[in-house]
C-alpha cells in the first residue's frame, strides 16, 4: 500500500508521527490522507483498504470519518497546511477538535495539540495583521481616487503599488 | 501619452491638492514602515528566538 500512496504535501513521515501520536491504525492513517486531500469518505475507505461490499465500505468510511484518531489527524493536518477541502474540517472544528485533545491524557498528543492550536493562532494573527495592513494603503488610495482616479492610479504605479481605478468602485484592490 | 503625478496635481484644485498630497504622505509612510519591518524582522525573529531558546552558539 505504501509504494503506491501519494501522501501529499504533508508527506509520509508527517502522517505516520501524527498517526502514532492520535494512536490510528495504518487503515486510519491512509483514510484521514485521502479525506484530507478532498475524497470522499467511502472513496477514503476503499483507499485505505477496508473491504466488503459498497453498503459495507460505505458504513466503514463513515464510522472511521467519526472516529477521534482520523478526526485528529484530520485536525493536525488542517493546522499544518491551513487548508482542507470541504465536507473535511473547518478550521473552528479543528481547533475544537485539537482543544478536546490538548485536554486529553496522552503527553504526546497533548503536545502536538497544542502545537497545532499555536500554529493555527499565529497563521491567524499573521493574516489578519497583513489584511489591515494591505486596508490601511488602499484605504488611502481609494480616498485619493475619489478625488482623481487618474491620479491615484499614477501613483500607485510609481510606488510599485498594484491598482486600477476600477477597483475603487469595488471593496479591494490588489497587494502590492 | 500618460500624464506625470505633477501634472495631474497642477490641475486640481488648491484643497484637493491639500488633500491629495495627506494622501499621498501615508501611503509614502506606510510604504516605508513595511520595508523597514521587512529589514528587520530576521533580527527581531532572531531575538525572540534567543529570548526563549537562550543565545544560539
Amino acid at each position: 500500500m505504501t509504494e503506491e500512496t501519494d501522501w501529499g504535501e504533508l508527506g509520509e513521515a508527517w502522517w505516520r508521527e501524527a498517526g502514532a501520536n492520535c494512536h490510528a491504525t495504518e487503515q486510519q492513517i491512509i483514510f484521514a490522507l485521502h479525506r484530507h486531500k478532498g475524497m470522499t469518505a467511502t472513496g477514503s475507505a476503499r483507499a485505505a483498504g477496508y473491504a466488503g461490499d459498497d453498503a459495507t465500505i460505505r458504513q466503514a468510511g463513515h464510522r472511521a470519518a467519526h472516529s477521534t484518531a482520523v478526526m485528529g489527524l484530520l485536525s493536525m493536518a488542517k493546522a499544518e497546511t491551513g487548508k482542507g477541502p470541504d465536507g473535511n474540517v473547518t478550521m473552528d472544528e479543528a481547533k475544537q477538535i485539537l482543544s478536546r485533545l490538548a485536554r486529553g491524557s496522552d503527553p504526546n498528543v497533548r503536545i502536538k495539540a497544542i502545537e497545532s492550536l499555536a500554529k493555527i493562532e499565529r497563521d491567524e494573527r499573521e493574516l489578519e495583521a497583513r489584511q489591515q495592513e494591505t486596508g490601511t494603503l488602499h484605504d488611502e488610495i481609494r480616498k485619493m481616487a475619489e478625488i482623481s482616479p487618474e491620479l491615484a492610479e499614477e501613483f500607485a504605479k510609481s510606488k510599485g503599488v498594484a491598482w486600477s481605478s476600477a477597483q475603487s468602485n469595488g471593496k479591494n484592490g490588489g497587494d502590492q | 501619452m500618460t500624464r506625470t503625478t505633477a501634472d495631474i496635481i497642477a490641475e486640481l484644485s488648491e484643497a484637493d491638492q491639500a488633500a491629495v498630497a495627506k494622501h499621498m504622505a501615508r501611503i509614502e509612510l506606510e510604504l516605508e514602515r513595511r520595508r523597514l519591518i521587512s529589514l528587520l524582522e530576521p533580527y527581531i525573529r532572531q531575538w525572540i528566538r534567543e529570548e526563549i531558546n537562550g543565545p544560539i552558539a
